[in-house]
């Protein structure tokens, strides 16, 4: 009997490898840069991936579940280190067929990023070119899955005291980064995003000492499976 | 069988030997071991955060505050704050403002506390516990008694009272904020202070200084302090346009993290390290008096003075 489940373990594991296919990296070379002389973006959200995601940049293993809509287009991936002094941000073109889209992360500092620990790096990606300004991301996880697989949200509060997130009506409230060096974001938002959901509108709601910001409206795209 | 007698000359000269290396061997342990030191901070900054560990009660007056409630307080309604005049923001938040002096707040602990100079002359703090929590109680003396407080306060003074405001605490802090074009206040400069971590306070001393920075961030406390959290206060007053914040703790080291680099540890080097070590200096001492004994002696251990020479190195 165990004999069995294993070999069927084996075989869903090497389907699920076969059903990811790779992204063409579009930027020649790899833009990626470790700077001790920050600068950081004007965008609130830094991050948008699962647990595993976290794990699966060095691994090599970054991946989205592409819809049909879609496909063929461009996707800008993005990786922001929370003292802001690592960042990468590549041009990707997806496949035309919708599915899990793995994107060949091709870093000549991989000793640097694997030096980040969990939720010192956040991963994002974008619908378009990296200067298109879309608010529409993926949820980016890893090729290699992960059934208990959590959302988390990296966000940039500038300067805000309390941070919520809204999906589905249900507001969740953001946790504060109390320690280090936050440069490029301070606030982690759990994500309440189910796996194959579509197109997800998520509204980020920031108040520095009760009074509100600007808030944020945005679609998060997809889940790993 | 005769019995070997062994020379008390070469007894000392061998005991001194001995007493060398025992030492060498002393200075090298206490090198590498890791030593723990008394961090003292005092600097002038526009943020400040403070994480008050669970269990560790916290009593702050806030005469003049603004208390800002996410929801409804057991305040009477004479104490609540017309919407349109208040400075808690959004309408989720409930102002309350007691006009009169000894205004307590208690809090429990297991709470974050930041603290920011307003740009308009106030300060603003907000203090968050865990989802589900109470942060502790709110009491104005002779006039409100321990009204419950939620998980989320703020705090707003417009004006800084006369008389400044003062906020002990036992926890982390996190003072100043990394440069960033988005960042809304920063540290503006001090000093930190490296003592010996001696027992007796009066016999501690000073092993290294440093300058603190416009921009630079710096973090006394572990989130796992044990029992032994760092302790200090904030000071606002009304003539300053910063906080002043006075914190001192025990560490092995101390971050720093500075625009243009990417942060750095501050502890005093190995040899700062035994230079400061009493131990070192007692034992080392020692063995100096004793070099200096046998080395006097020596001269005297030669025929010219034949009965200390016989008594010395044995002879019949």
């Amino acid at each position: 009997m165990r004999l069995l489940t294993g070999l069927l373990l084996c075989l869903s594991a090497a389907a699920s490898a076969q059903d990811t296919v790779s992204a063409e990296l579009v930027s020649d070379p790899f833009v990626e840069s470790y700077e001790p002389e920050v600068s950081v973006s004007g965008n609130v959200v830094v991050g948008i991936m699962t647990t595993a995601a976290a794990a699966a940049i060095t691994r090599d293993q970054i991946a989205i579940t592409a819809t049909a809509d879609t496909g063929g287009q461009h996707l800008c991936l993005k990786a922001t280190s929370r003292d802001g002094i690592y960042t990468s941000r590549n041009v990707y073109a997806l496949p035309n067929e919708p599915g899990n889209v793995r994107f060949p992360y091709r870093s000549k500092l991989a000793d640097v990023v694997s030096d980040y620990a969990e939720h010192e790096i956040a991963l994002s990606a974008t619908v378009g070119d990296c200067d298109s300004g879309a608010s529409d991301y993926f949820l980016l996880g890893s090729s290699a899955g992960g059934a208990a697989e959590s959302a988390m949200m990296y966000l940039n509060s500038f300067g805000a005291t309390d941070v919520f997130v809204e999906v589905g009506g249900e507001i969740k409230t953001c946790e504060y980064i109390s320690e280090g060096r936050r440069t490029t974001f301070d606030f982690i938002c759990p994500l309440a995003i189910s796996a194959g959901t579509d197109a997800v509108p998520v509204t980020i709601i920031r108040e520095r000492f009760g009074r509100e910001q600007p808030s944020i409206s945005l679609k998060v795209i997809g889940a790993i499976q | 069988m005769s019995k070997a007698r062994v020379s008390k000359w070469r007894a000392l000269v061998a005991l001194m030997f001995a007493f060398i290396l025992a030492y060498i061997a002393f200075v090298l342990w206490r090198a590498l071991v890791p030593a723990e030191w008394e961090f003292s901070i005092e600097v002038e900054t526009e943020v400040a955060e403070i994480n008050l560990p669970p269990a560790v009660r916290t009593q702050w007056q806030v005469d003049g505050v603004v208390l800002c409630a996410r929801g409804t307080l057991e305040l009477a309604d004479e104490f609540r704050v017309d919407p349109s005049v208040s400075p808690c923001g959004s309408r989720a938040w409930r102002a309350y403002h007691v006009p009169a002096p000894e205004q307590v707040l208690e809090l429990e602990g297991d709470a974050d506390a930041s603290l920011n100079r307003l740009p308009e002359g106030g300060l603003a703090m907000s203090l968050r516990a865990p989802e589900g929590t109470s942060l502790g109680r709110f009491s104005v003396v002779g006039i409100v008694d321990d009204v419950a407080l939620g998980e989320a306060v703020n705090l707003i003074w417009p004006e800084i009272p006369a008389q400044s405001l003062t906020f002990p605490f036992s926890g982390s802090t996190t003072l100043g904020r990394a440069v960033g074009w988005s960042n809304v206040g920063m540290l503006r400069g001090g000093t930190v202070s490296i003592y010996t971590a001696d027992e007796s306070a009066d016999k501690r001393t000073l092993v290294d200084e440093t300058t603190l920075m416009l921009g630079d961030q710096v973090r006394l406390g572990d989130a796992d302090g044990g029992e032994s959290w760092p302790k200090g206060f904030a000071r606002a007053s009304a003539a300053d346009d910063v906080m002043r914040v006075v914190a001192f703790g025990r560490a092995d080291r101390l971050r720093i993290d500075r625009y243009g680099e990417s942060g750095y540890e501050l502890k005093p080097g190995r040899f700062r390290k035994l230079a400061s070590d009493p131990a070192v200096a007692f034992f080392g001492s020692l063995l100096a008096a004793y070099i200096t004994l046998i080395l006097a002696m020596q001269p005297f251990a030669d025929s010219r003075y034949e009965s200390f020479e016989k008594w010395i190195r044995g002879k019949d």
